[in-house]
């Protein structure tokens, strides 16, 4: 009896020893074989992309999601890849009454969505309405704030702006609630493509994996994690696309995708931190590295109406003086930012060199700060300064605090999440903090209104000045280009004068394409338009 | 980590304690001299110690101080370890840095150790409702990867060195809990307990006065292996961005900071990465050395 | 037996509450709005508003927390609030990565940690012997990360054997350092286990007998000796998959690998709770059903274990 027993668990043991031995066989075997499928042709570009957040144009709230948008659609207007200044795309032509109030554009005829229908006005009606209801949410709702019944549709007393009517088929009528004369310029954004209404009563959420657009590539498949691939689209009412197909290659990182570029499996991608220097000086990749300016402002918010900042010009201005701003971007960032001499970064429309002296000057920074009533930091408390963890934010702050030490000044960091950052700032715990704003237009306007306006909700440093407020309300009425230049100038002059952030850099691309890429040019936005680039193998 | 040694632990405490408590440290102490590896982890142990306190003596440089002409240097006569990014000296950082392991290992295991054994006594000794649902929890917290677990108390406590304690201290009372909950099991029925319960003694005074020092030892003998642990996972949580925050010099920082860098400044990386195993190895090779010591039938 | 394994899946459902309470109680006891993670810009009330409730976490937390529940049971995670895509499908994407990785670690585990301890079992204090002691001492005191680094400047860097990152288009090369990496914690335990057991096995009546009786030493070792000292051997590899794939984090940071670990990690940051949740909900499953299939098949093997439990802590 007990003999059997044995036998019977060495059977068993048998039997479980060689199934476990096959089940791993069959499982590895399964699991490495798996290949993936790579796209062939002539005319295909491989473009290293980050897991989009979504590819529905008002959810698409961050760098990855647009690059696909942009190829699949085209908006009201463009924006001139030299001067930036608003060209005719899907609007033919249009016209501004006179109080700036009421904008009348003609759309151009025969533009069909991918699924074959028309493109016509109401489509605008919808797609604008949909952005701004409060059922979607959206991430990007604020860039319709301009514009006339914004309000009652996020409070979800409306479903459909009031501003935004269709005359015909191809008449679109908008209306603003003010006059905002960079208005025109910002339909650029992709916030305002127009979507179909039967595809998303179809798809609903799902919509991001079935986009349906207008533009020069029509969308084909997003393979989550790995790959979103699109086609030429055959029946675009414009210059039809060079390139046959495109395919955006998902990699989580940039150092991965930078080995993948190198062996020649991307024909674009971002060159990662630490590996700049090493690049440009490589013969093979330095002359398609494209390290040019990119449009935002890397900053210190102060919290002006706490201690001690509260009142205390001169030691807002004792830390600006106190910073080498040159020595980070040389350091940390290996030379691709530029040191910011102003708010709005070289390039916009209206930008105005040397804005600012805030220049790194030990002596006049001491000054400054015994003017405070803080001689070598003296009676000052030390103070609390958050940054969002990532991005080498650390490094610019630990360079700061050591700068700012020099001063006398003392300053404990601690790194949080963005949204905790901000609502400890919001509440005081932290009185000085990173921020950084990215153009989301080409005007003067998209860097003052939102941060220095005091009733905006961009403006953390809780910034007022009713002198600021009224000529940004007065440069949005002004028409005429150059007197509205001239007043945000102004205001940009008061917002520096009164010290109310440390700026630091202005942000620089780090990009790079394969040589044989030919016609691709990327705009200080970071955006590129693939219809017109081909390859030359 | 846990699991052998568990195992042996458990094993340990069942074979019973023959000896009596003076002698059973004494032959202890006799045996740990004798074992080589025991004795360097302890040097290792006593070492790093005196780094920590007398940081300020031996780095040559402070540790946040930026000498901004002396960016990414590789070693040197005058900087032993290199320079990182910022231009600060290496060698002093890492010097530094054992101070925020030292605190680290030896606070957040005190807390693990105390929480450890107040639900170990608890639930050893009284059994019942509170030993089953304690044991339930207990099996939770193993359940749970631990690294995972110390991320998500970091990121709603927030990061900072106190907070890491309290991670890593919470996180570690399990295992604690078990082996004093076990020690206990085999120990509340011997003789002994039952004279002194017959002759009145109460629970706390017989939890204190017998069976606590009777399972004193399986609890250093956990501790120790546990400050290695601890130890280990304040650089991952430092690594990751979330632990001690700048620009206090820790080792899991200093090599989070060198990960871009790995190319063209590998020392960044090399010194304080071999800091945190010499330390590690010093707590594991102390904490073996101590298990043997206490029971050398194991070996 | 029937019964054992019914008791022992019934108290799986316990633990799979409690950790969905602690992690339910542990992302809300956060202060901040997940709402205003996510709005960078424009982040008006109305706006925070609409969001929330596209989140659905405009509700008191024991409400959302049945509803959670409910849908749980039916096998659905909820939506992530940064994709607003279904987190089944996301960790879906992720899971098999790690998985993979997980599979490689524990062969190299088994091939490297068996043979390491078989050697230095038989040939106790040679030379073998003592280089497997010192490396798998060594070995459970490394960070992982570091070691990751050092395989990166040595493999890939220096070498340029191997890729140092990603997965690339998932053949077996890109493999080679993250399993590494992942598996020698483990390793080393398995080495020094499987010398433990062996030197027990080895003393024992039957082995001298089998000597006596005049077979190979070859023969002892591999047909007696072993099979009776890798069951242990066994169960902490079983175990070990469901902690090597939370313990994957690191690795995962290091080597870019697109797996679970890093999915939650990130979600952590963002406080991307659905992901959290859903991911961790999953490894634990992994992690509990590992012990249960070890506890099951060990009950199997020698049936006067019934009650005894064995947990690894990672």
């Amino acid at each position: 009896m007990e003999f059997e027993k044995e036998a019977l668990v060495r059977n068993y043991k048998k039997l479980i020893g060689i199934i476990a031995v096959l089940t791993i066989i069959v499982f590895v075997g399964a699991m490495f074989t798996g290949c993936k499928t790579e796209a062939t042709g002539e005319q295909i570009m491989r473009l290293h992309i980050v897991e989009p957040v979504s590819l529905d144009p008002p959810n698409a709230y961050e760098s990855e999601g647009i690059q696909v948008i942009r190829q699949c659609w085209d908006g009201l207007i463009d924006w001139d890849p030299e001067t930036y200044e608003p060209i005719p795309e899907l609007a033919e032509s249009w016209d501004i009454s006179d109080d700036g109030l009421v904008y009348t554009f003609n759309l151009r005829k025969g533009v069909k969505f991918h699924s074959g229908r028309e493109l016509v006005a109401e489509d605008f009606v919808y797609s604008w309405s949909r952005v701004a209801n409060a059922e979607t949410a959206s991430y990007l709702a604020y860039h319709l704030l301009p514009i006339l019944g914004y309000d009652e549709c996020q409070a979800g007393t409306a479903t459909v702006l009031e501003g935004v009517k269709a005359l015909d088929d191809y008449t679109l009528e908008v209306t603003l609630k003010e006059p905002y004369a960079d208005f025109l310029t910002t339909l650029g954004h992709d916030v305002f493509y127009p979507v179909a209404k039967e595809d998303i009563e179809e798809w609903g959420d799902e919509y991001t994996e079935h986009i349906n657009g207008v533009g020069p590539f029509k969308f084909v498949k997003w393979e989550h994690d790995q790959y979103i691939d699109l086609v030429r689209n055959e029946d675009y009412w414009g210059e039809k696309a060079k390139l046959e197909s495109v395919r955006y290659v998902i990699i989580a990182d940039e150092d991965t995708a930078f080995l993948e570029f190198k062996a020649g499996n991307l024909e674009y991608t971002e060159i990662p931190v630490g590996k700049i220097q090493t690049t440009l000086e490589d013969p093979e990749l330095k002359d398609n590295a494209i390290i040019k300016p990119f449009w935002g402002l890397y900053y210190y918010g102060f919290n002006l109406n706490a201690e001690p900042f509260a009142d205390n010009k001169a030691l807002r201005e004792a830390i600006s003086y106190a910073i080498d701003r040159q020595n980070i971007c040389d350091v940390i960032s290996e030379g691709v930012p530029t040191p910011a001499t102003g708010f709005v970064p070289p390039g916009i429309p209206g930008f105005k060199e040397n804005a600012s002296d805030y220049v790194y000057n030990v002596e006049l920074a001491k000054q400054k700060l015994a003017d405070a009533g803080y001689p070598d930091g003296e009676g000052l408390p030390t103070l609390e300064f958050g940054f969002n963890t990532g991005a080498g934010h650390e490094q610019v702050a630990e360079a700061i605090q050591s700068d700012l030490n020099e001063i006398g000044i003392n300053v404990n960091i601690t790194g949080y999440e963005w949204g905790t950052m901000l609502e400890k700032a919001q509440a005081g715990e932290i009185v000085f903090y990173r921020l950084g704003w990215i153009a989301d237009y080409p005007t003067m306007d998209n860097f003052l209104f939102p941060l220095f306006y005091s009733g905006s909700s961009d403006n953390y440093g809780q910034y007022n000045n009713p002198a600021v407020d009224a000529l940004l309300l007065e440069a949005r009425s002004t028409l005429d280009e150059d007197e509205r230049i001239a007043k945000y100038r102004e205001v940009e002059k008061l917002i520096l004068d009164d010290a109310a952030f440390a700026n630091i850099y202005w942000y620089g691309t780090r990009r790079i394409t394969q040589p044989y890429v030919k016609g691709f040019f990327l705009n200080n936005m970071e955006n590129y338009d693939l219809s017109k680039v081909w390859l030359e193998k | 980590m846990a699991t052998i040694k568990e195992l042996e632990a458990l094993e340990e405490i069942e074979t019973g304690k023959k000896y009596s408590r003076t002698s059973l440290y004494k032959d202890a102490w006799k045996r740990l001299r004798k074992n080589k590896l025991a004795m360097l982890g302890l040097l290792i142990v006593i070492l790093l110690i005196l780094i920590a306190i007398f940081a300020s003596l031996i780095s040559p440089y402070n540790p946040i101080e930026r000498i901004k002409e002396d960016s990414s240097l590789g070693p040197s006569i005058k900087h032993f370890f290199g320079t990182d990014l910022l231009g600060r000296d290496i060698f002093s950082r890492v010097i530094y840095g054992s101070r925020v392991s030292i605190e680290v290992g030896v606070i957040a295991v005190g807390i693990s150790v105390v929480i450890g054994l107040f639900f170990g006594a608890l639930s050893g000794y009284f059994g019942g409702l509170s030993d089953a649902v304690i044991m339930r929890v207990a099996d939770i917290f193993f359940a749970f990867p631990y690294i995972l677990g110390a991320i998500a108390i970091m990121t709603i406590l927030g990061p900072g060195i106190v907070n890491i304690f309290i991670a890593i201290g919470i996180l570690g009372w399990a295992s604690i809990a078990r082996i004093f909950r076990s020690s206990i099991l085999t120990i509340k029925n011997k003789e002994y307990i039952e004279a002194a319960r017959a002759m009145g003694a109460s629970n706390n005074r017989i939890i204190m006065k017998h069976i606590f020092p009777n399972s004193f030892a399986p609890i250093i003998v956990y501790a120790t292996m546990n400050v290695g642990t601890a130890i280990i996972v304040e650089a991952a949580l430092s690594f990751l961005g979330i632990g001690v925050q700048p620009p206090t010099p820790a080792w899991g920082k200093m090599l989070a900071d060198s990960m871009s860098y790995i190319d063209v400044a590998p020392w960044m990386m090399f010194f304080p990465g071999l800091a945190i195993l010499i330390t590690v190895l010093g707590f594991v090779l102390l904490g073996d050395g101590l298990r043997d010591a206490f029971d050398p039938k194991l070996k | 037996m029937f019964y054992f394994i019914l008791r022992r899946i019934l108290q799986i459902i316990p633990v799979i509450i409690g950790v969905t309470l602690i992690l339910f109680t542990l992302m809300y006891i956060i202060p901040e709005d997940p709402a205003k993670l996510i709005l960078e810009k424009g982040a008006t009330p109305e706006a925070l508003q609409n969001l929330r409730v596209k989140m659905g976490i405009d509700k008191p937390v024991y409400v959302q927390y049945w509803r959670y529940i409910k849908q749980l049971a039916k096998g659905d995670l909820g939506t992530s609030y940064r994709y607003r895509r279904s987190v089944n499908s996301i960790l879906a994407d992720h899971y098999p990565n790690s998985i993979k990785l997980a599979l490689a670690a524990i062969i190299i585990e088994v091939i490297i940690g068996i043979f390491a301890g078989i050697v230095s079992a038989v040939k106790k204090f040679s030379f073998w012997d003592i280089l497997v002691t010192i490396s798998t001492t060594i070995a459970v005191c490394v960070p992982v990360y570091w070691l990751g680094m050092m395989l990166q400047v040595a493999f890939g860097l220096k070498l340029g054997w191997l890729p140092m990152s990603g997965m690339g288009d998932g053949s077996l090369r890109y493999y080679i350092l993250p399993a590494i990496t992942l598996a020698s914690v483990s390793t080393a335990f398995v080495a020094r286990m499987t010398r433990s057991t062996m030197l027990e096995v080895l003393s024992n009546d039957y082995i001298t007998t089998a000597y006596a009786k005049g077979l190979s030493n070859n023969m002892v070792i591999g047909k007696h000796a072993l099979k009776n000292a890798l069951i242990p051997v066994v169960t902490l590899i079983g175990v070990d998959l469901g902690s090597l794939m939370g313990g994957a984090i690191l690795t995962e940071t290091v080597f870019n690998w697109p797996g679970v670990g890093r999915t939650i990690y990130l979600a952590i940051l963002q406080r991307d709770a659905p992901v959290v949740i859903g991911g961790t909900i999953i490894l634990v499953i992994i992690f509990v059903a590992m012990n249960l299939i070890v506890d099951i098949v060990y009950a199997l093997l020698d049936p006067r274990i019934r009650y005894e439990k064995k947990e690894i802590q990672i």
